[in-house]
Parts: C-alpha cells; structure tokens; sequence
C-alpha cells in the first residue's frame, strides 16, 4: 500500500489551506485584484497605528516638563487607547473573515473522502486561526508598543522602557486574543444553532466596523490638551474609561506587569489573564465540538429559504410598484432574494451604514456634551436616520456590483431579453422595497428622543430621502445587479469622495435643516412637498430616459478574440526598435 | 426547420468548431456526439445564442436566427451541461424567476411549477434553497425550467446527468415525446446508449469537423457495425487505447 505523507507533512499542508482561506475571496479573480482590495482597507486600519504614537510624542514631552506629576495617567490613557485599537482592529478583521473561522462547505467537501483524523483537521484548523491572531495582532502590536515604549520611556532608564514595551505588547496581544477568541466561538455558535448566520454575520461586521470607526472618532477626543496664556493655565482634560468596560483589565494587566503599585490593577490582571483563557477554551473546544456538527450541517445544509430570509415586506412593497410586468417583477424578487441572503452584498451595506454611524456619533460629539441636548429636535438628531439611510443607499449600489453565483447569471442571458426597461424598473422597485423598510426603523430611532409623533412627521422626509437614494442607485447602474464580474475600485473613492460628501449634505443635512424649519409651518411643508415631487418627477424622468441603455450582460461565456489580454511588462530590447 | 450552414468559431488561434453544417428538423430528436473537446459544447452554444459563430449561420425556417436573437429565443428551451443556477433560491423561486423572465402569467406559471415540482418528485423539496439540492434534483430544475414555456426548439446538453435510472427513464420518454410533438430536439451527450435509445439522427464530430452524419440505423448499416458504440470507435478512431490504458495503470502504481 503506497504510504500516506507522514502526520506532520498533511498538518502542514492543511495548516498552510486553511490560512490561505482568510485570503480568498469569490468576488475577485486574480491574485492582483485581491492584492488591490485588500489595500485600501489595510491601509485604512493601519493608519490610526502609525499616526497615534506620532501625535503623542509633543503631549508627552509637554507633560514630562510641565506636568510630571501627569506622565503617569497620560500613559495609563495612551496605553488603553492602544488596547481598545488592538481589540477594534483584530475585531474587524476576525468580521471580514467571518465566514473562515469556522469549517465550511467546502472544506466538508474536499476533506471528508480524504483519510485524515478528525484530531488533524481540527489542529491544523486551530493553528491557521492562531496563525492569523499572531499575524495581525503582533504586527498592529509592534507598530504602536515600540514608539510608545520609546515615547513613555523617554524620561526612564533603559529597563523602564523594556519594561513598558513588554507590558504593552502582553496587554494589547491579550486584549487582541481575548476578543478573536470571543467571536470564533460566536462564529462556532451561531454557525452551529442559527440558520440565520448570513443575518449574524452582517449585523456583527456592523457593528465591528462601526466600533473602528467610532474609534477613530473618539481617540482624538480621549486627550484635549489647552496650551495656557499668561492668564490661563494650560489644562489637561482626559476622557474618562467606565469601570466595567473589558478594556479596564486589560489596562491592569499593563500596570502589573509595569509594576504600578495598586489593588486594582491586580485585579485587572487577574481578570484579563482569566476571560482571556476562558475564552481562548471556549474557542477552542466550540470549534472541537462544532466539527461534526459543521461538517454534516455544510454537507446537507438546511437552507430552508424562509430561515434565510423571504424578504416579504420588500418583495410586497415592490410589487405593488410593479403591477403586472412579470419582466419586472422576475428581476424585483432575484435582486431581493440575493441581497437578503448573501453575505457578500450585505457586507458593502453593513460597512456603509458603519461609517454613517461613524458620522453621527462625531457629529454627536462636536454639538452636545450631554445626553440631554439630544432629548430635542436639532439638525445632529433630526439626521440621524437620514445619514443612516444615505449610507445604506450608497452600501446598497455598491452591493450592486458584488456578482452572486456568475455562472448562473447565463439565466438572465438565455431566457430574457437582452435589453428591456423592465429591469431597470424591476431593480428600482427593489432598491426602493429594500430602502423603505429601513427607512422606518431608522426613523424609529428618533422615537425616544424627540417622541412618536415628532418622529412619525420625520419619517415622511426620511422615507423620501430612502426613495430618492434607492432611484439613484437604480438610475447609475445600467445592468441587472449581480450579474457582471466584479471590478475592483470601480467606486473610486479616491477622485469621488467629495460627491459622496455633496451627496450626505444634499440627502442628509439639507432635509434635517428643512424639517426642523417646516416644524409647525404648514406652508414651509407644503413648500417642501413641491420640491419632492418635482425632484421625484425628474429622477423618474432621468430613469426612463437612462433605461433604455439596461441591458442584460452579452459578454460570451468562454470570451472570444476581444478578450485576449496582452500584458505589458515594460521590457524593451535594446536595438529591437532599429531593426 | 433549425439549419446550420458552415459554422465555424474561433477562439483566439484556437478552432473550436469549422465548417459545421446540419439541419433538425421537426418531430426528431438530433443526437449530437462527439468525445471531449470535439466542438459539441460551442456548436450546442451557438444553437442557444449564447456564442455567436466567428463566421457561418443559424437558421430557423430559412431566416437568421441572430438578425432577431430576442425572438429566436423566445422559442427555445435549453438544458446546459453544467447545473449552474442561484443557489440561494428555492426551486420554485428559481422556475418563477426564469417563468417570469419569459413573461408567463402568473397563474399559469404557479399552476406549471407545481405541476412539474410534483412530476418530476421534489414538491417535497419546494422550501429548500438549490444548495441543498442533490445533482439530479438541480437536473430536474433545469429540465423543467427548459420546457416551461412550450418552446418550440428544445436543446438538450447532458440532460440526464446525475438522474435515478427512473428518473433517466421518465425524461428518455419525454423527450422522445417532445418530438413526437412536432418540436425540433438537439440532444448533445456522451452516454452512447442513450443517444442510440432517444435519437433519429446524429451528428458525429471530431477536433470541431463532422465526421459521420446519419440515423443510426444507416451508419449501423453503412459501416457493418453492430452499435453505435461501434460506430463512434470506428469514426471518432480513439488512437492507441489499450497503451493508454496500461500507461494510466502504470501511473496509478508509480
């Protein structure tokens, strides 16, 4: 019998598979688009890292002279905002390889005939997900611990600053550790119990990335220092950290190991070091027991399309717009079904809705230094719901643009027509039936702030700026969504921002600044009911205008002599032009 | 009639398939055979509209199927090779879907999925997603979303891949139906028994040219073979068999 490749070989090579995983995506094709993807986002998590140790340099030299008796809380403050960023950024990152921290389809596919023990599979799979928490926590880790051991130490001697650089680095690695293994074993749960996981997914990766972005709303505002005058001293003011946030062990695990005297810090510690065992245990064996369970579950998956989501309100909304074209009504319901039960076109629209969130809570922040300036109808209140709608409607078209199942898109290419206006009106229908919904709870929001009936009014603005996000997503796309290979940087964000900020002042802050005027001005409402509807009548204008360039995809499926590519490397032969 | 006339696709300095020509007609199933590679898939394409010829023409009663694609289409029915289709939906989410692409009332369209869901036995299956849908089953799908608007052309390409033996038995007899009909069948495969069983006609291609184009029975009888098994070793010529057999053996051991 030929001999298998020894224990070691096969849980190296399966090691090796599984950390590919965390790298493979089905919306790119090629190593270069997942290399180009991937950038951007990188660069955005990494930024924070490389920028804060650089700003805190001057606070720190400033305090050592002015305030020393301040050098001590300064990196107390420093070393918790560097924790929550280690624990944000490893949060985010665990959210975007969500579906990788657990066995999947794919995996039960390839590994179930093959002859390997369940013991090497799982090993090999705790070790990839290991080898990615050690990845990116030590990378985010030493990009801020040796500045700060550096910039904190200044002032010490060189054992100080070894000893600050260890208790940053088993603080922030701990702190990373304790909320990685949190979600692989929410990842292992919800993947084991709830057939609503894409749901789960989406609403995690919401709220992870709203947690960065908030982050980076709030670290500037951790520490205001006021330089003084000859009549006014130079204040120092720091956010306050609540006691029970995790983050508070995490900071005593810090001071313990940088030897702070103190019973809390003790404490801390102790509690750092127990939760993230705990947890690192609950990780572990969720993903020991779920192995079975996952493989049978991703081999006959349940996938009881009512459990994914039936979309019924949306799918009824868009009818109703849609009447009896069936054209219409065949493209409303696929492009319903496949945003409300896929992962991939929910993830643009949870990461959008996230840098409303962003927006709002900064925007909170600037105007009120309390809760109750936000218990009244003011334009930072009154727009809450219309940021979050602008960007959901922004995530919404870029869902657009994110394929669902390629190949099968032949559909669309062999049973319908090639070109129609039905689909634009079919997909506007649903960009409409999908906003709506949203819309309202959005709306719902303002509920316990400015109470019902205010927020009832509202809502009529904020249901017209839903509209008018979903029929613009409909009017600048001229395909059935999901159906075209995705490009990657196809939004441009780097020429294109400022529309995207023209669009939030139009959709957002303009009717938020109107609403709050109309408040009680019968005319000032009617006034703006015009202006709806001449804006409504021109969008549908536009729409049908811009219909006529729909068309279903006629690229051939295996590609003809149009497509062959030639790659330029930039070589030139010396002497070949001469000749 | 369905005529094909000098078809010839090139992709890039590849020639998939050169100078193709047959017809099918009414009230017969047309058997397209041919090894892998030989130019079936891109001849079975170009018969959908979903490739279009480098040069060479398609007709339909004499007039050019791509002049008015839209229209060609309207009246075909096409089972592909590969069972790709939206996962994420439930059979009867997808047969609307593709019902409702062909602008099928609804009524009708609700009462024909039930009907074929129950026909074809995975009524039972109606709430599940296709993902969890066995090979044969997303088959039966395909098949039914084929034929659920009467086409007039219906082009069958591996059809009874991944099916029961009575499942297979059911849809042999059905499609013989079809033509019985008076509908033009295409039925590309690579199962030989089949082909024999369903066919009037076949089409025989290799390396992207025709090489044998008959009934069965008078190729049978042309090249005194007793099957088409036969037939098609004989005209397709599979070079040095049992050297690549051995070779194949020989690997597996090394």
């Amino acid at each position: 019998m030929a001999a298998l490749p020894r224990r070691r070989g096969r849980f190296e090579i399966l090691c090796r598979a599984f950390f590919a995983q965390f790298f493979a995506s089905e919306s790119v094709t090629s190593t270069m688009h997942l290399q180009r993807s991937m950038a951007g986002p990188l660069a955005f998590l990494l930024v924070p890292a490389l920028f804060m140790p650089l700003q805190m340099v001057s606070t720190f030299e400033a305090a050592a002279i002015r305030f020393p008796q301040m050098l001590e809380p300064l990196t107390r403050l420093m070393a918790t905002v560097f924790i929550t960023y280690s624990m944000v950024a490893v949060g985010v990152i665990a959210g975007v390889m969500w579906d990788s921290l657990s066995f999947d389809r794919r995996d039960a596919m390839v590994l179930g005939p093959l002859p390997l023990g369940a013991s090497t599979v799982i090993t090999a799979k705790i070790a990839a997900m290991a080898m990615l928490l050690l990845v990116v926590a030590l990378g985010i880790s030493l990009m801020t611990g040796v500045p700060f051991a550096l910039v904190a130490g200044n002032h010490k001697s060189a054992a100080g600053v070894v000893r600050h650089f260890v208790a940053h680095m088993a603080a922030t690695l701990t702190a990373a550790t304790f909320v990685y293994c949190l979600l692989v074993t929410l990842r292992a749960l919800v993947g084991g119990v709830s057939g609503r996981h894409v749901a789960a997914a989406s609403v995690l990766r919401f709220l992870l990335f709203s947690g960065l972005l908030c982050f980076i709303v709030f670290a500037p505002t951790a520490l205001n220092v006021t330089p003084g005058g000859r009549r006014r001293p130079t204040t120092l003011q720091m956010q306050e950290i609540p006691g029970w946030s995790p983050t508070n062990w995490f900071l005593g695990l810090h001071e313990w190991i940088r030897g702070t005297p103190g019973a809390e810090w003790d404490g801390g510690a102790r509690r750092a070091i127990g939760f993230t065992a705990a947890v690192a245990i609950a990780a572990v064996a969720t993903t020991i027991a779920g192995y079975r369970r996952q493989l049978q579950r991703a081999l006959a998956p349940s996938a009881d399309a009512g459990v994914r989501g039936g979309a019924r309100l949306q799918r009824a909304i868009a009818r109703l717009m849609l009447g009896r074209d069936q054209l219409a009504r065949a493209t409303a319901d696929f492009v319903l079904a496949t945003v409300v039960r896929n992962g991939s076109q929910q993830a643009p629209i949870a990461i959008n809705a996230a840098i409303g969130l962003m927006l709002i809570v900064g925007a909170l922040l600037r105007t009120t230094s309390g809760a109750l300036p936000i218990i009244r109808p003011r334009t930072a209140v009154l727009w809450i719901p219309l940021v979050l709608v602008y960007w959901m409607g922004i995530g919404l078209r870029a869902a657009f643009f994110v394929p669902s199942d390629l190949p099968a898109s032949w559909t669309f290419r062999f049973n319908g027509p090639l070109r129609a206006s039905a689909f634009w009106a079919g997909t506007r229908a649903a960009a409409i039936g999908f906003m709506v919904p949203l819309a309202l709870a959005a709306d719902a929001l303002l509920v316990p702030m400015i109470g019902l009936r205010a927020a009832a009014w509202h809502a009529a603005i904020v249901v017209a700026v839903a509209v008018a996000m979903a029929e613009a997503a409909a009017l600048t796309v001229d395909f059935v969504p999901f159906t075209r290979p995705y490009e990657p940087g196809h939004a441009r964000l780097k020429t294109r921002w400022p529309l995207y900020a023209i669009g939030l002042y139009v959709c957002a802050f303009v009717p938020a600044r109107a609403a709050l005027h109309a408040a009680g001005d019968p005319a000032a409402i009617v006034r703006i009911a015009e202006a709806a509807l001449v804006v409504a009548a021109a969008v549908e204008i536009a729409g049908w205008w811009r219909s006529r360039n729909w068309q279903v995809d006629p690229a051939e499926e295996f590609g003809d002599e149009s497509e062959i590519a030639v790659l330029d490397i930039g070589l030139v032969v010396p002497g070949a032009l001469q000749q | 009639m369905l005529g094909v006339h000098r078809l010839t696709k090139h992709y890039g300095a590849l020639v998939a398939i050169h100078d193709v020509s047959f017809e099918a007609r009414p009230g017969e199933v047309l058997g397209l055979l041919g090894p892998n590679g030989s130019g079936k898939s891109t001849t079975v394409k170009i018969l959908t509209g979903l490739l279009r010829p480098t040069s060479g023409e398609v007709h339909l009663d004499g007039v050019d199927a791509f002049a008015d694609l839209e229209a060609y289409k309207a009246l075909l029915g096409y089972v592909p090779e590969e069972p790709h289709l939206y996962t994420y939906l439930t059979g009867p989410e997808y047969l609307r879907l593709v019902g409702r692409l062909r602008r099928l009332p609804d009524a009708a369209l609700d009462d024909k999925i039930e009907r074929f869901l129950r026909l074809l036995g995975i009524w039972d299956d109606r709430y599940q997603t296709l993902s969890s849908y066995s090979k044969g089953m997303r088959q039966k799908i395909l098949i039914a979303a084929a034929v659920l608007h009467n086409p007039r052309i219906v082009i069958l390409d591996e059809p009874f891949s991944g099916l029961d033996v009575s499942a297979a038995r059911v849809l042999k007899g059905f499609t013989r139906a079809l033509a019985e009909e008076g509908k033009i069948v295409v039925f590309s495969s690579h199962v030989l028994e089949v082909v024999e069983q369903v066919c009037s006609r076949v089409v025989i291609l290799k390396d992207g040219r025709i090489v044998g184009h008959d009934s069965v029975a008078n190729l049978r009888a042309t090249l005194q073979l007793p099957s088409l098994d036969a037939v098609f070793a004989s005209l397709v010529a599979e070079e040095r068999v049992e050297e690549r057999t051995l070779g194949l053996l020989a690997a597996m051991r090394a």
